[in-house]
């Protein structure tokens, strides 16, 4: 297997991705139609943050009303956006760096997914699950 | 490297484990204290479901975003009383500790799972394996060659 390979060889270029300002309903249906679990979120072609799937369980209650707080619910529910469950400044990669450092940066971080980013401008993602592709199906052995 | 390796030998093999009396107070601590998503609920050496932290998450409280002081106590009354065996997952997808390397990758292509326990040919729970696991043993084989 060739570790010095670009990370641009095997990144996903195709990218769903979100405005800071959509709506947590909007995360809603992509997180429904979608097998994935990191929804980069870009503002003038520019990545400002991820959302994964466990930054939204952590408010997906908001999603169902209850008796108690029915009235509160929706109205916190309607005001969030994206900017505001976010992780900012996440950890990105370029698309000349090496598959190798990729997956020390995954390893390091017990992360799984990494947006690449060139001269700030996001141009697509690359996953522990690409990695995972390019390692054992790569390999002749 | 080679891809048909068993994953007994690259699976994580120093568990920590829930009892299914166990509070999910216990659960979540033990999760957030180790740093791991994943936490097996065992009777002796046999599995009988799993917990992850999203389903922690799904218990809390929906307004513990807030740190409201009723999400908060609501969390604690849940998670003092509600135990690991009424939350955890009970369908389970496992492999046999003599399944190669390559059959977990096409599982966790799927993106239904981060983690799956790994059992003997006698069903007892002898690892946990993630896709972390499948990357240090790909790429750190890669290295220790170079």
């Amino acid at each position: 297997m060739n570790t010095n390979k670009p990370v641009s060889d095997i990144m996903t270029r195709n990218l769903v991705i979100i405005r800071p300002e959509e709506s947590i309903d909007q995360i809603h249906k992509l997180f429904e139609q979608h097998s994935f679990h990191h929804i980069p979120v870009v503002e003038h072609n520019k990545l400002v943050g991820i959302i994964s799937k466990t930054d939204y369980l952590k408010i997906q209650h908001m999603l169902a009303t209850t008796w108690s707080g029915e009235v509160v619910c929706q109205e916190l529910y309607r005001d969030m956006c994206a900017r505001d469950i976010m992780s900012r400044e996440p950890l990105k990669i370029e698309p000349a760096d090496t598959i190798g450092l990729a997956a020390d940066i995954f390893r390091a971080n017990a992360l799984h997914a990494l947006p690449v980013v060139e001269d700030g401008e996001l141009v697509g993602i690359v996953t522990s699950h690409d990695l995972l592709t390019y390692a054992y199906e790569e390999s002749i052995f | 490297m080679d891809k048909w390796i068993a994953v007994k030998h690259i699976m994580t093999t120093d568990l920590i484990t829930a009892d299914p009396d166990e509070t999910l107070d216990a659960v979540r601590h033990k999760l957030t204290d180790n740093h791991i998503q994943h936490i097996p609920v065992v009777e002796g050496k046999k599995i009988l479901g799993i917990i992850s932290k999203g389903d922690i998450h799904r218990m809390e409280h929906h307004f513990t975003l807030f740190q409201s002081e009723k999400a908060l106590e609501s969390n604690r009354q849940i998670f003092s009383t509600i135990l690991a065996s009424e939350i955890m997952t009970k369908s389970l997808v496992m492999l046999k500790d003599t399944d190669s390397a390559t059959i977990s990758v096409d599982l966790f292509k799927e993106n239904l799972f981060h983690a799956l326990p790994v059992v003997n040919e006698k069903d007892q729970l002898v690892g946990m394996i993630t896709p972390l696991d499948l990357l240090r043993y790909a790429f750190d084989e890669v290295k220790a060659i170079d």
